[in-house]
């Protein structure tokens, strides 16, 4: 686990486990009907498998997989999810000075040893948000969404719920990525999260991006030389969702002091990091220095 | 605080922007007309939903891939599933109408081509009935009906109005079976003889359904329309006055496969399953049967399992075991496979034709030409070269609309379809009495 043994602030939360996406997904649900409560799990799960038949691009029929085999001049009528997924992830690209890079399928599978089929010219596809079109230019596109797409599930899964009426919940990917979801119905508004040197952050509203080679090793491609990147052995970002958080901590990672400050100052974001082979965790932007301070809390021990 | 120690050799910011605005970008955005409406074509159909449930969201994201669709109305008892889908519509740009009750849609909506029925089983023969009766081509989920009268009656109304019924049987428009079907096994003969085949659905346990609070039906509307109450219109699917269960949900699918290769229905069938794990469920949670075909190359027997305990087992595929090789295909294309058993004669020229795809397993010798002791050869596996660029649903709902436009006959009309309906009847009740059930060739048709 790269960030966290969660600490649950309210321990009546109900906790359901669901396996997707190549990893496990938690949701800790507060609420005094455990049979609504674990329904509304059960339903943010099928939602979660939803998007992983759609976004994965380990399966030949999900949408990704169809889209990165598209051909030059070759036109696709994108699922709505997809588009919004693979539009944010273009924002973020954008945001993250192309250090966040939903397009390096190619090179991850090659860094895996898996033989790819996909062609060797890095192409370019365009999105049509309003039509919900994608069209393919010059060569195909081989995208990977691993860096934005567990955040992006749990910030589905959490609107699911609020749409269901659950006052408070915990969403967890992995431990790499969370999303907590409080409304005016919580008891408890807070939900804290532990950092791998026991540091603890409180969140309301908000979620905690990590990324990190500590467990598997370096796998962060840089999008300049296409290869593994050296960097440090984990980022955390918080920020307003985990799909933004997930974004923001892969391209922190790669990013220099300087460009992770002017991005994270720019984002109200906070940002923290454990240097290559150190203990400690080091906050580039304290929690106090965060200005979301309406949605989010901080404790530092 | 420390300094913040990155890593050294980070690319500069100006390597970044160049990339993301300049010809490094994989993304952008820009404007790419949508399918819309042909005006010079005037061939637009005006298309209605009956059930926004799951099934029926799967339909429509399906159908947004199709030109040439107009969707006109929205109809479910649910107002929650049918806001849903009259906002995903709208936001697609189109305008339907929303309804709750199915004659209130019928008596207004009089420019109708055809309907998708995707409403609870015990609904879709009167509402397929409904829309065939009012001059309407219907494409209905499976199963067709949870009564054979039911089914049998949609069939008889097919037929008398002369309007196309198409039945959800998806897989029968999918290219990949198409070839396996067509080109592997009709025309190459890849397996042999047929002897034996075996398919399964295997799903984790799952909790029943739940709604929203404050999504609740009122109890005078569940009542209106058969149902006892919240919970059991939630999970219909569990409970015999409404639905199949697992045989009928998940092996209706499977078991129209077994019909369709075989090009036959089952001539009897043996069975055992129950309600072993669910407490709350009246319809088996697992399921066992074995079906006998008598196919024109001889006798061949089918295994059909469903579990809804376990996703143990390797999910959900169907087999067709030869003598010459086994065809192992699914709607998930990392589950389909081919194997050559050692005394069939080459591959390579179907390998040529592209008919199939080079071997998985590449240490398994190609020829016996010479001898070469080593550990033991697995059997030479083979991959489908076929993939399908669309959703799964898409294909055969193209068909449907083909068929509308007279361009296409159905892939799986509801007198075809039947045959399929009263094997997982005879199934269910070779389950239930734990006996040998017979089928006649006179049962399964219409």
């Amino acid at each position: 686990m790269n960030n966290a043994n969660r600490e649950l602030h309210d321990p009546s939360a109900r906790v359901y486990r669901h396996q997707a996406m190549a990893t496990w997904f938690e949701i800790h649900i507060v609420d005094d009907d455990a049979d609504f409560s674990r329904r509304a799990a059960t339903e943010a799960f099928r939602l979660l498998d939803h998007l992983e038949y759609l976004l994965s691009r380990y399966r030949e029929e999900s949408e990704v997989s169809i889209i990165s085999r598209l051909q030059p001049g070759e036109v696709f009528a994108a699922n709505d999810e997809v588009m919004a997924c693979l539009s944010l992830a273009l924002q973020m690209s954008q945001r993250t000075m192309g250090a966040f890079d939903p397009a390096l399928g190619r090179e991850i599978d090659r860094h895996k040893g898996i033989k790819s089929t996909h062609a060797t010219k890095r192409g370019r596809l365009i999105l049509d948000p309003v039509t919900g079109r994608i069209s393919c230019e010059e060569a195909s596109v081989t995208l990977d969404l691993g860096a934005i797409g567990k955040g992006f599930a749990l910030d589905r899964m959490a609107e699911l719920l609020e749409e269901w009426g659950v006052g408070q919940a915990l969403l967890v990917a992995g431990g790499s990525s969370v999303r907590t979801l409080t409304t005016n119905r919580s008891s408890v508004p807070y939900w804290s999260n532990s950092l791998s040197d026991g540091g603890k952050i409180w969140l309301k509203n908000a979620a905690l991006g990590c990324s990190g080679v500590a467990v598997q090793g370096a796998h962060i491609i840089n999008p300049v030389t296409r290869k593994p990147a050296d960097c440090p052995d984990r980022v955390w970002v918080v920020a307003k969702t985990a799909a933004e958080a997930d974004a923001f901590s892969t391209a922190f990672m790669i990013l220099s002091k300087a460009e992770v400050l002017e991005i994270a100052g720019r984002e109200n974001l906070s940002v923290a990091c454990q240097p290559r082979g150190k203990k400690v965790v080091q906050w580039l932007i304290p929690l106090d220095e965060f200005l979301h301070k309406a949605y989010f809390e901080k404790s530092i021990n | 605080m420390k300094s913040f120690s990155f890593f050294p050799e980070q690319p500069n910011r100006r390597t970044f922007l160049k990339m993301t605005a300049g010809a490094g970008a994989a993304l952008a955005i820009g404007n790419i007309p949508a399918f819309g409406i042909n005006p010079e074509k005037n061939d637009a159909l005006n298309i209605a939903i009956v059930g926004c449930g799951a099934q029926g969201r799967v339909l429509l994201e399906a159908c947004m891939k199709i030109p040439n669709i107009r969707f006109v109305a929205v109809c479910d008892i649910w107002d929650y599933a049918r806001e849903y889908a009259r906002r995903f519509l709208k936001k697609a740009g189109h305008e339907p109408n929303a309804y709750t009750d199915i004659e209130d849609m019928l008596s207004k909506e009089k420019n109708l081509d055809g309907v998708l029925v995707a409403v609870p089983d015990f609904w879709h023969a009167p509402h397929t009935n409904m829309c065939l009766k009012a001059g309407i081509n219907v494409y209905c989920e499976k199963m067709m009906s949870n009564t054979i009268a039911g089914a049998r009656s949609m069939v008889e109304t097919m037929k008398s109005t002369g309007k196309l019924l198409q039945i959800g049987h998806q897989r029968r428009s999918n290219p990949r079976y198409l070839v396996t079907l067509n080109r592997l096994i009709k025309e190459a003969n890849i397996t042999g003889r047929i002897t034996a085949a075996n398919a399964q659905w295997n799903r984790a346990v799952a909790d029943d359904l739940g709604w929203p609070k404050n999504a609740a039906l009122p109890a005078e509307t569940l009542q209106k329309y058969g149902f006892k109450d919240m919970h059991v219109f939630r999970n219909w699917r569990w409970f015999r006055e409404y639905g199949g269960g697992p045989l009928s949900d998940l092996g209706a699918h499977q078991i129209d496969i077994f019909n369709w290769f075989f090009g036959t229905a089952p001539t009897n069938v043996i069975g055992n399953g129950g309600v072993d794990y669910y407490t709350t469920h009246e319809w088996f949670d697992q399921a066992m049967v074995v079906y006998e075909y008598q196919t024109a190359q001889g006798v061949a027997r089918a295994f059909y399992q469903v579990l809804t305990t376990t996703s143990a087992g390797g999910g959900y595929f169907e087999e067709f075991m030869g003598v010459d090789g086994t065809i192992k295909i699914s709607e998930n294309p990392n589950i389909t496979s081919i194997f050559r058993e050692a005394r069939a004669p080459s591959w390579e020229p179907f390998i040529r034709q592209k008919l199939l795809a080079e071997s998985i397993d590449t240490s398994a010798p190609k020829s016996s030409a010479k001898v070469d002791a080593r550990e033991t050869a697995a059997l030479a596996a083979y991959k489908l070269p076929i993939v399908l660029n669309k959703a799964i649903h898409q294909p055969h709902l193209e068909n449907f609309f083909a068929a509308i436009r007279g361009e296409a006959k159905l892939n799986c009309p509801a007198d075809e379809a039947f045959a399929s309906e009263i094997a997982v009847f005879k199934a269910i009740e070779a389950v239930d009495t734990k006996k040998l059930v017979t089928l006649t060739p006179e049962e399964a048709h219409v």
